[in-house]
């Protein structure tokens, strides 16, 4: 019977369409994402290829998630349709065991959904033997991680999600219900996934996310490129214990479909309502005598007015009919919670949060709860379309003499009363959560405009969700096609169709900023939003000619009919809505693509390509280079302008003649240049390069003067990526963004292989070999100067303040305009910046040093730790490094359109969206804020004393020397413990990216401007390095290093010569740790399989220990081999104590003592003092190890007996 | 006075539910007899301007109701065959709600007028109890009162009474015998006693055809001395409807109670009885039956 059952169960769906549907669809989208790039479900990057094991996965597993809408179909329709349909009484009065009938639908319906996804699978084969994949990334076809997938993720994930619907399905035996339970598994997902942002409790996080997803992405995430294309992850640990939870939690809910299945309870609820209806008609009387009908006197008003009034009362009844809905008010919780969440679990730098300021605040409405709300539109769009077909009372109202735009206009009302709601609820909670955190400085106004701006793009949606109802005429379809819409949108912007003009409700992106509010950014939003709301108006006017009023729905019929309704307001709405769509859509092109230059992102992506084809034969050509720079920069916020007048005087540094110039300029710029006698050879406008013959050589050692004038202007508006150079409130650019600059710009080209090969480039080296001294005659920053004097004149309207290098030497006010007269005394790197700003100042100063910090008026919370940390850095660099070349310091905040920090000479550029709001009041919060502007403040030593040449390296030299030089000044302010926390976010990162890379790891000393490596690796090495041999011998040999190569002229100096001062310092012994550190990628796996104590009669602690020690080495594709262990590695021992005010005991240091490791398994035994809690090898953290969790054990009491007599 | 005129319509599913329907509905109460799938229900939806016809005219005092509808439906009132609420709404609330919708705009009138009516389909001691408790009866009461808000001259009732006990079929009769004599009203239903009981004339109506038209007891008298009666075996059935024009048949005590229509006295065992409206419903359908046999052949 049990067979039987199942075998119908399977039969009935594959006759449905749905599955006919659903599964080609999956098909496709594997497909789609593995054979092309417009389809992305996480996945390949560079190297990993894109069937690999990995992304196989990964797609099938977030393919589940997707899943989830779909299955609802199958496994609660197996439920459902015989009460939906009334034939369970058919079926349950057969003499069917109960068991046979819900195990044969439930695993029925199951291999149903799991068939869906072996399309999913088949869709990854196909994509992958397409011929026009590039088959560099294709890996030979394997079974195995198929098999992998369903047994581990898809098969579990389905089952898991088929036992909740299931037993949803059978106990409320209503759709909708069962839906409720869709969304609430999608929260349970999105939480998990947002609480494993946080390091420090990623693994219990991803215990509670029922897809496993988070536990694979833990399991792989510190895989390499080789690993990824090669391994499986073992089941076993969290991802096993995973696994089986959700699978038994699936199964558990399953078996509790068994209760709602108590044959006599549905016919109890049968009989509750007939007896309820009953009672009803008892209560209605007898028959009786009817009177005469003779209704009450009263007028029919059948105008405009009363139109109006019937459209007010039927939004306000189909409002309330969503609202006062359970379903509403659970999804209304769901959205706060989200808000909250995100909140939560927001990202952190280093783990420490920021305040609760307005502008962030606002970003949460991003990301999923964006997600969510389309899918609330789209949900309840289809709900109030059929909401009187649903119960049949559709007849009576198509019947009433209501004008069509009535119930239409009212349910958009009622949809738009739930979108506004709902974001009213998710700021109503933002606002809470900053009256909880303390924070008090509440900007209604800008929550208003907040509120309004993401209003706007789910208002148009609304009706397109209710147009796609209407014109379907098919609850379904309008779904389906309203995921088809948003999928599309998606798949549009990834194939680079970008262009608002096409993408419904698109428009730029608005970002806020505190300093500059929403500045430029506001017109065009205005613009695009009128746009769609005219093409809005079209589709509402549409859905009126479409709408079927009464019971007939063949298209002949609604067409006949919509040509009837084509009078009137329809037709007005219609033929205005159009005129006006196109009469501002007109508007809208010329702004963006005449006024402006519209140029999609392959576009880009193509003229980068041909930037290098055409160019790159002029990589090694002599130039001259810049020896003195001197500007006029006039800014002029209000109308985002620049004019620049800048004067470069060049030198012909090389031993032969130089007849031609190569130059570079922003094709978005007015450039003029004025120069000595010349003749034009080429000139490419679109790329912005020139070639000009000079009449006369430039004779080796003559100069010249090289003048132009730029004029910077950003007329009407772009379709996105607006320029933030200039804008109303805090400018911020630098030299290299407007001003003209001499040769091939190497830093141009494309680097991802596979983008180089589809555009016909031959591979080339990312950087210059390390030791090429050709490459080191310019350094990694510029390759048009050395070091040059610098002064230059800044402009800006007379309520900002304009900031460039140098030392104010005068400020004055001219014909409304505020100016600032800005000197160099000493030479600097050709890299300077402009900026102006409506700002505070607060000054101090460190030996004889001014320190200045510019921000906006509200960000005073860390300005403190910022001026600390840049005296405490100064006195850091100045005792142990070199001398400081300048005479102040200056911190300038800017706009949060980008979020770093960047050194330029004596200026720091510094975004508000970093540290200026960091919430530093928690003791325990790393303090990045120190950090970083410790690092930016070392910059003046590592780039603009010591900078490297344009080979492999360089940034080591710059960018690692600064982690380190912060490293070591937050080490002092904030101790050893802070810096393990610290340095273990930095191993995090630098192992999670190795994956990512996409042409080749290097070691550190080869560094390839890798972030992960110059920075995060950096500072691991840096800081084992000195642990190692002691800052006291690593410090001087810096000092010695600067102090040989600061300011040099080319050739630059490069990571070898550096090892050498460094090599000199170390300790025949210890060398080896440079190889492994510097030279190598080297890795360790150490951990501790065993501790315990014994209590001496005296009263100490032997403490015995057992670990296991591994090292390997990689190479740049992450493949593998290990070496013999012959290491010096810490072995220590921890006790606790108590500190008071404090809740948590501090750890103490009992042991500490690099021991040499010769063995893969090592046992040692160690006296220590007080009770030990905590021992381990490696315990600080230096090492770069794959797992660095297990490195330390609690010490549990062992055997008293054998140790105690020893 | 409900004209139609050569009404056509067939379905894109190629089923013809109307063919040259031509029909004058007069003032008062009119009954509309068929079997499920005559097309009494597309004729009454395309009168409740919910349908539209291929070919065709209906006409409703000068009002033409194919193309304007809006001026059709300030004055219809429909009771439609399947017809549902919102469960969690109470009874006052949906019909004050129905009542704005048909045009009583004043807020005082329509109380009244609500309260009027629920007085009148009995249902005001029940007007704050959710629709969704309501009975098939009190839920066909309240369809009624919804479709008698607003005064409308035309009121199509479409199969109301299918379903009900006798007692609720009663009492809903009862209310739509009290509709005012000025309003055309259309009773659609396959239940002959319906129209027996209630309506001043009528159409009976197959496969898309009207067949008869008249007042009950003129159609009656059409066939009156004509029916006549025998109980028979269950065995001697089928013999007896190759002889006879057998209309109904019954079950009686274990035989079968047979009637027949024979302007002539069939033979024995038959026994002349008054006719009544059923016997013209039954022989009505015969003949169509036979007609379209013999045009078959």
């Amino acid at each position: 019977m049990l067979k039987a059952i199942f075998e119908f169960e399977i039969r009935y769906h594959l006759r449905q369409w749905l599955f006919w549907l659903v599964t080609p669809v999956f098909l496709l989208l594997c497909f789609g994402a593995v054979s092309s790039e417009a389809v992305q479900i996480g996945g390949g990057v560079g190297n990993v290829h894109r069937n690999s094991p990995y992304v196989i996965m990964q797609f099938l597993t977030t393919m589940t998630v997707l899943g989830m809408f779909v299955m609802t179909a199958f496994v609660a329709s197996s439920v459902q349709r015989d009460f939906e349909h009334n034939t369970h009484a058919l079926f349950f009065s057969k003499p069917i065991r109960k068991s046979d009938y819900l195990i044969g639908r439930f695993a029925g319906s199951l291999v149903v959904s799991v068939l869906i996804f072996v399309g999913c699978a088949l869709g990854i084969v196909l994509g992958s033997i397409m011929p026009w994949v590039d088959p560099e990334q294709i890996g030979a076809f394997q079974f195995g991680p198929y098999i992998y997938a369903f047994l581990v993720f898809v098969i579990p994930n389905l089952v898991f999600m088929g036992g909740i619907l299931f037993s949803l399905a059978s106990f409320s035996r209503n759709l909708l219900t069962t839906y409720v339970g869709v969304v609430l598994l999608f929260v349970l997902l999105s939480i998990s996934g947002t609480m494993t942002a946080d390091l420090e409790n990623r693994q219990l996080a991803s215990l509670l996310d029922p897809f496993g997803s988070e536990s694979l992405s833990i399991a792989t995430q510190y895989w390499t490129v080789d690993e990824k294309n090669n391994d499986l992850p073992p089941v076993d640990g969290w991802l096993l214990v995973n696994r089986l939870v959700w699978t038994g939690v699936g199964l558990g809910i399953f078996a509790l479909s068994f209760v709602a299945f108590d044959p006599s309870r549905s016919e109890r609820r049968a009989q509750r309502r007939r007896r309820k209806r009953l009672a009803a008609d008892a209560a209605s009387g007898a028959v009786e005598a009817v009177a005469p009908l003779t209704l009450p006197r009263f007028q029919l008003a059948f105008s405009s007015a009363s139109h109006w009034r019937q459209f007010l009362l039927q939004a306000r009844i189909e409002a309330a009919g969503v609202i006062k809905g359970v379903l509403f008010l659970i999804m209304l919780l769901l959205g706060v919670v989200f808000v909250v969440l995100n909140w939560q679990f927001r990202d952190q730098i280093y783990g420490t949060s920021t305040y609760p300021v307005t502008r962030v605040m606002l970003d949460i409405f991003q990301g999923n709860f964006y997600l969510f709300l389309i899918i609330v539109v789209i949900f309840y769009s289809g709900e109030l379309i059929w909401k009187e077909r649903a119960v049949r009372l559709n007849e009576v109202y198509d019947a009433l003499p209501v004008p069509s735009w009535v119930p239409l206009a009212s349910k958009l009302m009622a949809l738009w009363a739930v979108v506004t709601l709902f974001l009213g609820a998710g700021i109503l909670s933002t606002i809470g959560i900053q009256l909880f955190s303390g924070y008090t400085r509440l900007e209604p106004g800008l929550y208003l405009t907040g509120l309004l701006s993401s209003l706007v793009p789910f208002l148009l949606i609304s009706v397109l969700t209710i147009f796609f109802q209407v014109a379907s005429n098919s609850k379904f379809l309008g779904y389906l096609l309203s995921m088809l819409w948003m999928i599309s949108s998606i798949v549009l912007a990834a194939l680079d169709f970008d262009h608002n003009l096409y993408r419904y409700a698109g428009r730029p992106s608005m970002p806020l900023s505190d300093m500059n509010g929403y500045g430029h950014f506001i017109t065009p939003f205005l613009w695009f939003t009128f746009y769609w709301g005219l093409f809005a108006l079209v589709l509402f006017g549409l859905s009126m000619l479409f709408r079927v009023r009464g019971t007939e729905a063949s298209w002949k019929t609604r067409w006949k009919q919509a040509r009837e309704r084509f009078t009137g307001p329809a037709r007005a709405m219609i033929v205005l809505g159009l005129l006006g769509f196109v009469a501002v859509g007109s508007f809208i092109f010329y702004n963006t693509n005449i006024l402006n230059r519209y140029t999609p992102g392959d576009e880009q992506e193509k003229q980068t390509a041909e930037y290098e084809k055409r160019y790159r034969q002029y990589k090694d050509v002599d130039m001259p280079r810049i020896t003195a720079v001197r500007t006029d920069v006039d800014i002029f916020p209000r109308e985002r302008r620049v004019e620049a007048r800048g004067h470069y005087r060049m030198k012909n540094k090389t031993a032969r003649p130089i007849d031609k110039i190569y130059l570079n300029v922003n094709p978005e710029v007015k450039t003029k240049l004025i120069f000595r006698p010349h003749s034009l050879e080429k000139r490419d406008d679109q790329l912005g390069f020139l070639i000009y013959r000079l009449q006369q050589p430039l004779r080796p050692g003559e100069e010249m003067d090289f003048d132009f004038t730029v004029e910077v202007t950003h007329p009407g508006f772009v379709n996105s990526g607006s320029d933030t150079g200039v804008v109303y409130n805090g400018s911020f650019f630098s030299n290299g963004a407007y001003f003209p600059s001499l040769g091939y710009q190497a830093g141009r080209q494309l680097q991802d292989r596979g983008k180089r090969r589809k555009y016909g480039l031959q591979p080339v080296d990312r950087m210059p070999k390390v030791d090429d001294l050709f490459a080191r005659r310019n350094n990694y920053l510029t390759a048009d100067a050395d070091w040059i004097d610098f002064e230059t004149t800044v402009s800006t309207s007379p309520d900002q303040i304009a900031i460039a290098p140098g030392y104010l030497q005068r400020e004055w006010v001219k014909d409304g305009r505020r100016y600032f007269h800005y000197k160099m005394d000493s030479p600097i790197l050709h890299f300077y910046s402009y900026l102006s700003a409506d700002y505070q100042v607060k000054r101090d100063s460190y030996k004889g040093v001014n320190i200045e910090i510019y921000y906006h008026a509200p960000h005073t919370y860390n300005l403190d730790r910022m001026i600390d940390s840049i005296k405490k850095s100064l006195d850091y660099y100045t005792a142990n490094f070199s001398p400081y070349q300048h005479r102040q310091v200056r911190i300038i905040e800017f706009p949060a359109y980008a979020t770093f920090a960047q050194s330029f000479p004596n200026t720091i550029p510094y975004s508000e969206g970093i540290g200026f709001i960091a919430n530093l009041k928690n003791e325990d919060a790393i303090d990045y804020v120190f950090y970083i502007t410790a690092h930016e403040v070392a910059h003046q030593w590592w780039a603009h004393q010591v900078i490297g040449g344009n080979v492999q390296g360089a940034t080591m030299l710059s960018e690692t020397m600064s982690q380190y030089s912060a490293l070591m000044v937050m080490e002092r302010e904030y101790g050893k413990e802070k810096m393990r926390r610290f340095l273990k976010y930095e191993l995090d990162n630098y192992l999670r990216n190795r994956g990512s890379e996409v042409v080749e790891e290097l070691p550190l000393m080869l560094v390839e401007n890798q972030q992960y490596i110059h920075y995060r690796k950096g500072s691991v090495v840096l800081y084992a390095l000195q642990d190692y041999i002691g800052q006291q011998r690593l410090n001087p040999a810096l000092s010695r290093y600067i102090k040989a190569v600061a300011f040099q002229n080319p050739p630059y100096t490069n990571t070898v010569e550096y090892m050498k001062y460094v090599e000199a310092a170390t300790p025949p012994e210890l060398r080896y740790v440079l190889d492994d550190m510097f030279r190598k990628i080297t890795l360790f796996e150490n951990r501790v399989t065993d501790a315990t104590y014994t209590r001496r009669a005296d009263g100490k602690y032997d403490v015995n220990l057992t670990f296991e020690a591994k090292k390997v080495r990689s190479d740049g594709k992450g493949k593998e081999t290990p070496v013999p262990i012959n290491d010096w590695i810490d072995v220590g021992v921890f006790g606790e104590k108590a500190v008071a005010g404090k809740s948590k005991p501090e750890e103490t240091v009992l042991y500490l003592q690099k021991r040499h490791i010769t063995q893969p398994r090592t046992t040692v035994q160690l006296v220590v003092d007080q009770l030990p809690v905590r021992a381990g090898i490696d315990p600080m953290n230096k090492l770069v190890d794959r797992n660095s969790d297990d490195n330390r054990k609690k010490v549990t009491e062992g055997a008293a007996a054998g140790t105690a007599g020893k | 006075m409900l004209s139609i005129a050569n009404l056509s319509k067939t379905y894109s599913n190629g089923v013809q539910a109307l063919k040259d329907v031509n029909l004058d509905v007069p003032k008062g109460m009119f009954g509309l007899l068929g079997p499920n799938g005559a097309g009494k229900s597309t004729l009454m939806r395309t009168i409740a301007t919910l349908q539209e016809a291929d070919s065709g005219t209906i006409a409703l005092d000068g009002l033409d109701v194919l193309h304007q509808k809006d001026e059709v439906r300030k004055v219809l009132g429909y009771l439609p065959q399947e017809f549902g609420v919102y469960p969690r709404v109470s009874a006052e609330v949906l019909l004050d709600h129905f009542a704005l919708l048909k045009g009583i705009s004043r807020p005082k009138e329509r109380r009244e007028v609500v309260e009027a009516l629920l007085r009148q389909t009995n249902l005001w001691d029940v007007r704050r109890r959710n629709l969704g408790t309501y009975s098939g009866g009190m839920r066909q009461r309240f369809g009624i009162a919804q479709a008698l808000l607003g005064n409308p001259r035309l009121v199509i009732v479409d199969e109301p009474t299918a379903g009900l006990d006798p007692q609720e079929r009663n009492r809903f009769l009862n209310l739509l015998s009290e509709i005012g004599e000025n309003v055309v009203v259309i009773l659609s239903t396959h239940i002959v006693e319906d129209v027996s009981d209630l309506c001043s004339r009528m159409a009976i109506i197959n496969k898309g055809q009207v067949l008869l038209t008249g007042a009950p007891r003129e159609v009656i008298d059409r066939v009156q001395g004509a029916i006549w009666r025998k109980l028979i075996g269950k065995g001697e059935l089928a013999a007896h409807e190759e002889q006879f024009q057998v209309i109904s048949t019954r079950l009686f005590a274990g035989n079968t109670m047979i009637r027949v229509f024979s302007p002539e006295n069939p033979g024995t065992g038959f026994e002349q009885v008054t006719a009544d409206l059923e016997d013209v419903y039954f022989h009505t359908l015969r003949q169509s039956r036979a007609q379209a046999q013999v045009q078959a052949a």
